[in-house]
């Protein structure tokens, strides 16, 4: 530090009060913020919180509850498909909820105060958003996995004669699915940047989008547009075909890229207060 | 250093910063005052990268804030102690901070240490803390990455009078250490204890700036004559504002020599010639920012 030479240099400078220091850091040169760092706290930031901890804790003990319901639905003789079906609905339904939180919260809570004096590039921390929000649902991924996987053991032990049926395109379908539901639980938080009105948005939109099946002209864009409709193919084991494709892409693109694309411009204009 | 230089802030035809100029050295302690709504935390958002400028410059360190490396290693910044996560605890808001800033997480320990908070306390939440811990963990979160700057909006707030009387020594330390300190507030005593500059905003101008022994040093003469009309006709006249004091004798906006060489041209006989009484800082606030305060004052 070069403490003695810039007291010289302000010889106004108070006089220091005795007994009192600041304590400095020693051998560490500043450099700049990696991104994979803003990752880390950010992922951080998505389960640190009084809610976040609690709404995990909540969506372990549904799943729970639903593998335990499957174990006695037919003596638990099920696939292991249909385990993870039953340990991943609920964590598709509920997880994106940590996607919204990640963007709202710096708002409804006022921390992006913070987090913008401290990483002054907001697009990074959006991005750095994104990047931890994908891993959340690859987490997701690997929990639903693994849950499925002990749940399908507990069905053997009890003997279950249904083939396990592990499929490859099944456990890839379910990655992309969920990765996909995460973010636009992100990109809806981004777009509205409230947390309420995001949350409404978020699970009003799937109950009400299938209404438009009832009117005939609008049934087929329906098939185009609704995400639950348009990911469903991924889990079931079987590749997609062109026009399955095809939907999923504009679904995603409507669902996720639209509001992504409002959230992100909203993010770097808006005034932090 | 903070170099502020013509800022300007709009928002729609409402001007909040109004070409404001000034600059907070190191080492000293610089007070901005104004009134409610003056543009003081605009000014300091701005400062941050927080809000745009519509035009002028801010620069903290030589650099625009935004193109700092690693900007919490630089500059400690506490605009709200309030905009903090409420379901978070007070170390975690730490935590998050030192790992963002790249620092050992002793450093934590470090900064609770002081600003005085206790271990118990920083494993609450924070929706459990009073205003006044709130600001001490925001300025422990401000003095984290062991920044030259510190950039502080109303700290004293929500202290008791030993917080503020530490807050005083803190930040009288830091700039003796050669740190720069820009702070706000309302709490005009403790400006006037603290700060070796001051910066006074009004309606988003500059009203006035200066060392604080400048600013309180007393200006005009207070004078009485056998013939106060007299002399007032004859202040007056040579262009020198005047008002009668209820008890007799004139507050005359000119120096005692001044006044003495007028009274003397006019052949009138003084009975009382001298400086005005110094002003003290609330004084000096609610005269500079009289025509731009909310509610007209008794006095």
């Amino acid at each position: 530090m070069s403490t003695t030479t810039e007291l010289q240099a302000t010889p106004q400078a108070a006089p220091a009060r005795a007994g009192f220091h600041l304590p400095t850091i020693q051998d560490n040169p500043i450099t700049a913020v990696p991104f994979s760092r803003l990752v880390r706290v950010e992922t951080r930031k998505q389960v640190d919180t009084l809610a976040g901890r609690w709404f995990l804790i909540i969506l372990g003990l549904v799943i729970v509850v639903a593998m335990t319901i499957m174990l006695f639905v037919d003596q638990g003789d099920h696939s292991y498909g249909n385990y993870l079906a039953a340990a991943g609905i609920p964590l598709g339904i509920f997880l994106p909820v940590l996607g919204i939180l990640s963007a709202t919260q710096e708002w409804s809570q006022r921390t992006a105060m913070t987090t913008f004096a401290l990483e002054p590039r907001r697009g990074r921390v959006v991005a750095a958003k994104i990047a931890s929000t994908v891993l959340l649902g690859l987490g997701a991924v690997v929990v639903t996995l693994a849950l499925g996987a002990v749940g399908r053991l507990l069905g053997d032990l009890r003997g279950a004669e249904t083939p396990w049926g592990v499929d490859g395109w099944m456990i890839a379908g379910l990655t992309l699915m969920m990765t996909l539901y995460v973010l636009q639980g992100l990109a809806f938080g981004l777009a509205f940047l409230s947390t309420p009105a995001a949350i409404v948005a978020y699970f009003a939109l799937p109950t009400l989008l299938p209404l438009m099946s009832l009117v005939s002209w609008l049934a087929t864009p329906y098939e185009w547009i609704d995400l639950t409709m348009t990911t469903a193919p991924l889990t079931t084991g079987e590749a997609l075909t062109g026009e399955q494709w095809g939907q999923l892409a504009v679904s995603v693109a409507l669902w996720i890229g639209v509001p992504l694309v409002i959230g992100v411009w909203r993010v770097l204009r808006r005034e932090v207060k | 250093m903070i170099q502020v230089q013509n800022l300007v802030t709009k928002y729609g035809d409402f001007t909040a910063v109004d070409d404001v100029s000034f600059t907070a050295e190191a080492g000293r302690v610089t007070g901005f005052l104004g009134p409610n709504g003056a543009g003081k935390s605009t000014t300091m958002r701005v400062m941050t990268g927080l809000t745009p400028a519509t035009s002028g410059t801010a620069t903290v360190l030589g650099t625009p804030y935004a193109q700092l490396t690693n900007p919490g290693r630089h500059v400690g910044v506490l605009l709200d102690a309030s905009a903090q996560h409420a379901g978070r605890t007070g170390r975690e808001v730490l935590a998050l901070g030192a790992m963002t800033l790249g620092i050992d997480n002793r450093r934590v320990d470090q900064m609770l240490e002081v600003v005085g908070l206790t271990q118990k306390e920083s494993k609450r939440r924070v929706r459990n803390y009073s205003l006044g811990m709130r600001q001490r963990l925001g300025l422990a979160s401000a003095l984290l990455g062991d920044p030259k700057v510190l950039i502080l909006d109303e700290p004293a707030n929500g202290l008791d009078p030993a917080g503020i009387r530490w807050m005083r020594d803190l930040l009288g330390t830091f700039a003796a250490e050669g740190g720069t300190v820009l702070l706000s507030s309302h709490l005009l005593h403790e400006i006037e204890r603290i700060a070796d500059d001051i910066v006074v905003i009004g309606r988003g101008r500059i009203v006035a700036s200066g060392t604080k022994e400048e600013l309180l040093r007393p200006s005009g003469s207070l004078v009485r004559s056998i013939d106060d009309q007299r002399l007032e006709a004859a202040l007056v006249a040579e262009g020198i504002a005047v008002s009668a004091l209820p008890g007799g004798g004139l507050s005359v906006e000119a120096e005692t020599p001044r006044v003495g060489s007028i009274a003397f041209s006019a052949g009138l006989m003084l009975t009382e010639l001298r400086g005005a009484d110094s002003q003290g800082l609330e004084e000096m606030f609610l005269t500079l920012t009289s025509d731009d305060a909310r509610q007209e004052t008794a006095a």
